[in-house]
């Protein structure tokens, strides 16, 4: 259980409960129907009560889809001393002690957790075999477990684990019949989401990073189990280093494969965002050892990877403003130094392998000439923080490092340096989190939400996001109390692919709307981003304003112009007296060509708000660093929704 | 001897000798400075248990040959490494190290039960940790504000009148278009501050129960809402948290443990500091001054 401030206002209650006739457990109205004839046609609901009858998710949920503790020995190098528990507490709301000895706990509890902890580093312990201590079988022992029941365990601990000193251990220690192998680092994983998982609570899934590196060019994947510990624990994780292992992600499809086929479980894959992959991420026509892009390629990577990590600590990777130079947003926390290592610089060729917007459009271009879209994943965002700390919010970032973990210093310090390039403290990103609609919190619905894709991606922030596409969206639909009856019922959500178009529409309508995060800052505007497949087999790209706040109207260039900005620097603060609380709009396509591919996400975007470093500044009294911006404008991409000509 | 079982290497040594019963009773390690390489069935065993866990199935031809090779290059280059002292000053292999004694630590902490005592104890110590949430049901009508706030106020007080003449009226119905549902039912106290906010969260439970009442505030905007039901929660038994009680006390414990290990051990040692030029000392524990 979390601990929220609720005791207080407790306090004040106590108040005997009333009985409802009527108690769910989830947040649905069941009235009785009422005759036929008696629903007015205007209502788009099929029963007196809407929810009647709805299996379509009401709720969205919050989660990080890569975390990791001291257990990656990255993070322990770096100084992580936090382990699983730790994590998780934190993850739930708890206040926990991290590593440089500070306090931390996050505004609100997470709903999920994927902990990915570097499966290289989980190391088979081949060699020593743990047997529990025969302890009644000597007199000693026999002390210790009356000792025991007493209520000094941890002093028999102590004693045990300090036994030699007086050369009694040996006679003590008979291995039990059930002498056991010793608990691998897989396994203690395995153990402690099984512990802190909470049907309908808080959701821990099993999960691991695959750490694949090419000469310095990073694929990793985070694998993320629906299953429990009795599957989770029937094979260890799939390692980069051969021979055990591999770093070409043809090999980790192999493992997933056996590891359904083997145990009747189920796991999905979620790449690394690619921009620290010098363009190997998303190839075209070959991959990295030149084997060409084949059928079994296509259709093995999309059937284990419905999603992408479009943002992170380590830089967004939504698009980039060499790729879309028309797209005033597109230079957003751009990490474009070079690889994980830093050991070969970023060329601009390498961009087009390496970005979402990008990919989704090289996507259709593969589908064309092979038959099937690798690239049709949707987004989420997570942090890949490696302190066991969670943290994606401007105003309580607690770095990708230990090393980065708040101090006056941490801006100014190189966070990575070579001869190739460098990143520094400050270009760390607070971001970004996962976001899921799923029927409730638990690991079969929030996995099956994910291979859905029915998910959008924050920067940190918990906008609550809604994008439907169908052919006969009406403003009446956006205006009626809950758009999402008419969002299910007359299309498909995000993540989803258009249904066949019908002979009487001219071009697909897409409903999206955007409530703020209840904590956080106004809205500026919704966009939808549309890409496709041009006739000559080149791809492109629009991004279209849809909704915004204020009174603004689209300029002669085409623009929108900017929301203003009510940050005060100085004070880290910002004030919500521009932007809206929410938007929304049911918007056609006005450049629709039948004969053309196409996907449409939304991406919609928060007024400006201070960024971390100006947090930084104000908390520990030093300046901004040269060059970096006060203000950041946080935002949410969706999962797109696909049209395909020939359906 | 006693003297010698006293140093902390030789615990190391012997604990892992005697809990762990590790190769020095098997047979199969030759000290670094030795020239035989003994590959004995154990090692070839567990070449392919490790194999197995990983793929759940026995390697083909070409991949043992791949195993047995790189078991073989790896040993070579192990003790070479080892003899260079290449294990010295090498923070990877010094971290792995501990963390291998804190899984001890973990593991011995395990296998010790905590008593029924204990576990009271330590839920008595923290209630509110492991209390049962509130929960609460109530209904709302969201309208919203943009622009023009003296707008939605007057037509949320407008709808107040009408629910409180038309009790009953569907709130899914009325009202301006919302993200979230209008009815919620045994939602816990946990999602309604992390969907509605904490503004909404704290004027609802304020609310007489059973009628509309309002207009309430959010971060959204107005809603005019009344509260069906609140269970205040209450502070759990023992039998209703026992699995997440025990998991925090041996967590608790196995921290407590490792604390006092390390500072058994430290104990055993003379530490002395030589700062450097112009620094400051630092008091350090364990240290002589």
């Amino acid at each position: 259980m979390p601990r929220v401030d609720f005791a207080k206002t407790i306090a004040r209650w106590g108040v005997i409960p009333v009985v409802v006739a009527l108690s769910t457990a989830d947040a649905s109205a069941q009235l009785p129907p009422p005759p036929d004839g008696v629903l007015s046609s205007a209502y788009t609901g099929t029963q007196y009560s809407p929810y009647a009858g709805r299996g379509f998710p009401s709720r969205v949920y919050w989660g990080d889809t890569h975390l990791h503790t001291g257990l990656s020995m990255d993070a322990g190098l770096f100084g992580n001393t936090l382990g699983l528990d730790e994590a998780y507490q934190f993850a739930r709301g708890e206040e926990v002690t991290v590593s440089t000895g500070l306090q931390a706990r996050l505004s609100r509890p997470l709903d999920f957790l994927v902990i990915a902890d570097h499966s290289d580093n989980m190391g088979m312990v081949l060699d020593l075999f743990a047997g529990k201590p025969n302890i009644l079988a000597d007199p000693t022992g026999k002390d210790w477990y009356e000792r025991i029941q007493a209520g000094d365990g941890v002093g028999v601990a102590l004693e045990l684990i300090g036994l030699f000193s007086q050369g009694n251990f040996p006679e003590a220690m008979t291995y039990a019949p059930d002498t056991k192998q010793y608990k691998d680092v897989w396994e203690r994983t395995v153990d402690a989401a099984e512990a802190f998982n909470d049907p309908g609570v808080f959701t821990a899934f099993i999960g691991y990073e695959w750490t694949s590196l090419v000469q310095g060019n990073n694929m990793h994947r985070v694998v993320v189990y629906r299953d429990g510990g009795d599957k989770g624990r029937q094979m260890v994780p799939f390692t980069m280093t051969p021979p055990q292992g591999s770093p070409n992600p043809r090999d980790l499809w192999r493992w997933l494969e056996r590891y359904e086929t083997q145990t009747g479980g189920d796991v999905l894959a979620i790449a690394h965002n690619g921009n620290l992959s010098n363009g190997i991420m998303f190839p075209l026509e070959a991959q990295y050892d030149g084997r060409v892009l084949d059928q079994e390629y296509v259709n093995t990577r999309i059937k284990w990877e419905p999603l992408y990590e479009v943002t992170q600590i380590k830089g967004d990777g939504e698009t980039h403003p060499f790729l879309s130079p028309n797209d005033e947003f597109a230079d957003y926390e751009t990490w474009a130094i070079g690889n994980l290592d830093v050991s070969v610089s970023k060329a601009d060729d390498m961009l087009q392998g390496e970005y979402a917007r990008e990919a989704l459009k090289r996507g259709l271009a593969i589908e064309a000439a092979v038959g099937t879209n690798p690239y049709k994943f949707g987004m989420i965002g997570s942090t890949d923080s490696h302190t066991s700390l969670a943290t994606a919010q401007e105003d309580n970032f607690f770095g990708k490092h230990t090393g980065a973990e708040p101090s006056p210093e941490r801006m100014g310090h190189p966070f990575m340096e070579t001869d190739a390039g460098v990143i520094m403290g400050w270009d760390l990103v607070a971001s970004g989190l996962a976001a899921v609609w799923a029927t409730e919190n638990t690991r079969t619905a929030i996995f099956d939400a994910m291979e859905r894709k029915e998910t959008y991606a924050t920067t940190g922030s918990r906008l609550a996001v809604r994008f439907f596409g169908g052919w006969e969206f009406t403003d009446q639909d956006m205006n009626s109390r809950q758009p999402a009856f008419a969002g299910y019922r007359k299309g498909v959500p995000m993540g989803g692919d258009l249904t066949a178009r019908p002979s009487g529409a001219s071009a697909p309508t897409f409903m999206v709307y955007s409530l703020r995060d209840a904590q956080g800052a106004n809205l500026d505007r919704i966009q939808i981003i549309k890409g496709w497949l041009g006739d000559g087999g080149e791809t492109h790209e629009q991004v279209y304003d849809v909704a915004w706040s204020g009174g603004r109207s689209v300029g002669s260039d085409g623009k929108l112009p900017p929301v203003g900005n009510t940050v005060d620097a100085a004070n880290a603060n910002w004030t919500n007296t521009i932007g809206a609380s929410e938007l929304g709009t049911v918007w056609t396509d006005p450049d629709f060509d039948p004969d053309q591919s196409a996907f449409y996400y939304a991406r919609v975007i928060e007024i400006p708000t201070p960024r971390w470093s100006t947090y930084d500044a104000f908390r520990f009294g030093i300046p901004i660093p040269d060059g970096v911006s006060a203000s950041t404008q946080e935002r949410a991409y969706t999962s797109p929704i696909w049209y395909d000509p020939g359906n | 001897m006693r003297k010698l079982l006293k140093e902390p290497l030789v615990h190391f040594l012997a604990l892992g000798a005697v809990l762990f019963g590790i190769g020095i009773l098997r047979g199969d390690a030759a000290g670094p400075t030795s020239n035989r390489i003994d590959i004995t069935p154990g090692v070839t065993e567990r070449l392919l248990e490790g194999f197995r866990r990983t793929w759940q199935r026995p390697p083909t031809e070409d991949e043992f040959r791949g195993l047995m090779e790189d078991y073989l290059k790896e040993e070579v280059l192990y003790r070479e490494a080892l003899a260079m002292g290449l294990d010295r000053g090498d923070q990877i292999i010094r971290r792995r190290m501990r963390q291998k004694l804190e899984f001890l630590t973990a593991d011995v902490v395990e296998s010790i039960e905590p008593t029924e005592e204990e576990l009271q104890a330590h839920l008595d110590a923290a209630p509110d940790l492991y209390r049962q949430e509130a929960i609460i049901s109530f209904s709302q009508v969201y309208f919203q504000e943009r622009s023009d706030v003296a707008n939605a106020r007057a037509r949320a007080l407008s709808m107040l009148q009408d629910l409180k003449k038309n009790p009953h009226t569907d709130p899914e119905t009325i009202g301006d278009p919302f993200m979230f549902p209008a009815v919620h039912r045994d939602m816990s106290e946990r999602d309604l501050w992390g969907v509605f906010g904490e503004e909404f969260a704290a004027q609802l439970v304020e609310l007489p129960l059973g009628e509309w009442s309002g207009p309430v505030t959010s971060a959204f905007g107005l809603h005019v809402a009344r509260l069906d039901a609140l269970d205040p929660g209450r502070a759990s038994r023992l039998d209703e948290v026992r699995d997440a009680v025990y998991r925090d006390l041996v967590s608790q414990r196995t921290r407590e443990v490792e604390q006092r290990y390390f500072e058994g051990l430290l104990s055993q040692y003379t530490v002395t500091v030589e700062w450097p030029e112009g620094m400051e000392p630092i008091s350090l524990p364990g240290v002589v001054p």
